[in-house]
């Protein structure tokens, strides 16, 4: 912990060795925080590469209390949040509407545990409204109020899609484990 | 998975994801962040300019004010010194009845400045005026006094010989200190006075009768002009131009072709740019400036000036169809995309704002237009776009892109103009101008382009700021 706030302390002093140690020290966690918005690993590259300018911009503001993780955890997830807003082919998609369909991702996929790689393949398979909102709730804890003023929302909608996102990734989930299941008897 | 909540489960799968990102990332935040430190530089020096800059302006200003007010105090005491000088000639030239009449302009005036009239020693220089009955001081603009009628001017060897015997009179190398006294204003009838009396009226009538004495004679604005030796006028105004603005091909410097430096390996739109001629259509639109400067003279014909504007241009491009630049630009960070990019063609056309801050300094030389004021003016400073939804045009890779680059980035403009009173009295002028900023705002074809603007501005100048000191 203190070394982090000396971290802070020389990266506010514009040292540039500090302020890369400093994404070094969060850039794998938080890439994966975008991971989880985005549709693609390049789009959660970007989404890191603006919400690390914004860090290192308004590092001033950290009131060296708390956890520095998850304050750069929350400039990540709004960082998403806009990258979203002001994309075109996830505005598309925002309107919250009652969407069925699968959603393309790329195949360019990480390399991680089997589990935490289909889950996350299917939250990323979701439209980008129930995965943003799914991410907000079931992820990162925001309440339903909190999300809806995040999104320009109400607070029902986002409830509504909250819980077909969630039914949506439990279908999913039993039907990858009954194939899983099918596969381990031959059946 | 069925002990625990559907949530709680996704939270523990994911909480220990770790992706590692591609080096690209941290050069481009290194870089993003060696450009804000740039920009923040390049405003703070801006801002820092302006402000430096009207402190400067609010200093003459103000110190304009003071020294006219001071010499409002002071010329309360010539005036008094005058009427004096006056009051003693006129018991010589006309006897007791004018000698009453201006013992009545002395107690006319204010207790305070009779008192100063009375107390205070006032410097002169050898050359003294004598006014006759017909003189009167006056004030004809509120602070500069206008003495008309017939001043005599009495050399100053006569002036030593006919004040040898006041007491009141100490001469100090050049100068003579005159000391009022009380009993100098009120004592008319002093024997002193008397003899002063005969001496001048002695003088005067050998001095009319010698022709060579009115080539001694002074008009009274010139011991005035010498009293107020220097006139320093700072002047406000406000001007506004409407005219057409217009990327234009450089004739004053040639840029080399547009290449992003970062970006050299940007894929081309496909044939459209074989020849590398191919360039989509800018078109000039109506722009707009308005500002305000403070100025002063500079010579007798000349003035310079400090300007501070605001200026809009407009452009219209004719586009091809817009695409998401989402996957296309993701790569090459040194674009600030706003997520779309257009086609070259000519299906759409999008309009271009360019908003601008502009501060230089102004010359002007004052000449005659049809028996009109009218001033010629050039101009030269800095011009830096604050906002913008421009595109701009790759060359390279044949796309039209926002982009922010330009931002903040300081351009050196110069212009040239021309505008005549709308009365001979008016503090309004209207003339042509033109400007001309070595700017990159279009990169266009195979240089940048260059901003031209040409129009009819409007300026109001208010009135001038006086700034006056008094001959010591």
């Amino acid at each position: 912990m203190d070394d982090q706030l000396k971290l802070v302390k020389d990266c506010l002093k514009n040292n540039p060795i500090a302020q890369k140690q400093l994404y070094e020290l969060f850039a794998e966690p938080m890439l994966g925080v975008c991971y989880r918005y985005t549709k693609s690993l390049t789009d959660a590259e970007e989404v890191l590469q603006q919400g690390f300018i914004k860090v290192f911009m308004n590092l001033h503001q950290y009131k060296m209390q708390g956890e520095l993780g998850a304050w750069i955890r929350r400039i990540m997830v709004n960082t998403a949040i806009n990258y979203l807003k002001r994309k075109p082919r996830y505005q598309l998609d925002l309107g919250f509407e009652d969407h069925t369909h699968l959603h393309p991702v790329t195949d360019n996929e990480p390399e991680m545990k089997m589990n935490a790689k289909e889950l996350l393949s299917m939250i990323r398979q979701l439209p980008p409204g129930y995965q943003t909102i799914f991410n907000l709730y079931a992820l990162e804890g925001y309440t339903h109020v909190e999300i809806g003023k995040m999104l320009g929302i109400s607070e029902g909608t986002s409830r509504s899609q909250y819980a077909r996102a969630r039914a949506l990734l439990i279908q999913w989930l039993e039907k990858y484990s009954g194939n899983e299941k099918k596969d381990m008897y031959g059946r | 998975m069925a002990d625990r909540s559907f949530e709680q489960q996704v939270r523990e799968e994911l909480s220990g994801l770790r992706i590692s990102p591609d080096d690209a990332v941290w050069t481009g935040i290194e870089s993003a962040l060696r450009k804000e430190k740039k920009r923040r530089f390049i405003w703070l020096l801006f801002v820092s300019g302006m402000f430096a800059g009207l402190i400067v302006a609010g200093y003459f200003y103000t110190t304009g004010r003071q020294d006219t007010s001071s010499f409002v105090k002071n010329n309360v005491q010539s005036r008094n010194s005058i009427t004096l000088q006056h009051d003693s000639i006129s018991q010589t030239t006309e006897g007791i009845s004018e000698q009453q009449i201006h013992k009545e302009q002395i107690t006319g005036a204010s207790g305070k400045e009779q008192a100063q009239a009375v107390t205070t020693p006032i410097i002169m220089k050898p050359s003294i005026k004598f006014l006759t009955r017909k003189d009167e001081a006056i004030s004809s603009n509120g602070n500069q006094p206008v003495v008309k009628g017939t001043v005599h001017s009495i050399k100053t060897k006569e002036a030593d010989k006919l004040f040898s015997d006041k007491e009141d009179i100490a001469v100090s190398g050049q100068e003579k200190i005159v000391q009022p006294s009380v009993s100098s204003v009120e004592s008319s009838t002093a024997s002193k006075d008397s003899l002063v009396n005969e001496k001048i009226s002695a003088l005067l009538s050998q001095k009319t009768s010698d022709s060579s004495a009115d080539k001694r004679l002074a008009v009274a604005s010139a011991p005035d002009k010498k009293q107020i030796s220097k006139s320093k006028k700072w002047q406000w105004s406000f001007h506004a131009a409407i005219g057409y603005g217009k990327p234009v091909a450089p004739f004053i410097i040639v840029r080399k072709t547009y290449t992003a430096a970062n970006n050299s390996g940007l894929p081309a739109t496909g044939g459209q740019l074989s020849n590398n001629t191919a360039e989509p259509v800018v078109q000039g639109k109506p722009a707009l400036q308005a500002g305000m400067e403070i100025s002063r003279p500079l010579g007798k014909k000349m003035r310079w000036g400090i300007v501070l504007d605001y200026q809009l241009y407009q452009t219209s491009t004719q586009t091809g169809s817009r695409v998401d630049s989402t996957a296309f630009f993701a790569s090459y960070s040194a674009y600030s995309n706003n997520g779309y990019y257009y086609m070259l063609g000519s299906s759409s056309v999008y309009r271009s704002f360019y908003h601008m801050l502009y501060t230089g300094v102004n010359l002007y030389r004052n000449s005659r237009f049809f028996q009109l004021p009218s001033r010629w003016q050039a101009g030269m400073g800095v011009q830096m776009l604050v906002a913008t939804n421009a595109l701009l045009y790759d060359v390279n890779s044949g796309r039209l892109f926002s982009d922010n680059s330009l931002l903040a980035k300081i351009q050196p403009q110069v212009s040239l103009g021309f505008d005549v009173a709308l009365g001979k009295h008016s503090g309004v002028y209207v003339g042509p101008s033109v400007q001309y900023t070595v700017s990159r705002l279009s990169r266009t074809g195979a240089a940048d382009k260059h901003l031209f603007f040409a129009g009819a501005k409007l300026s109001w100048l208010l009135p001038e700021k006086k700034k006056k000191r008094s001959a010591q």
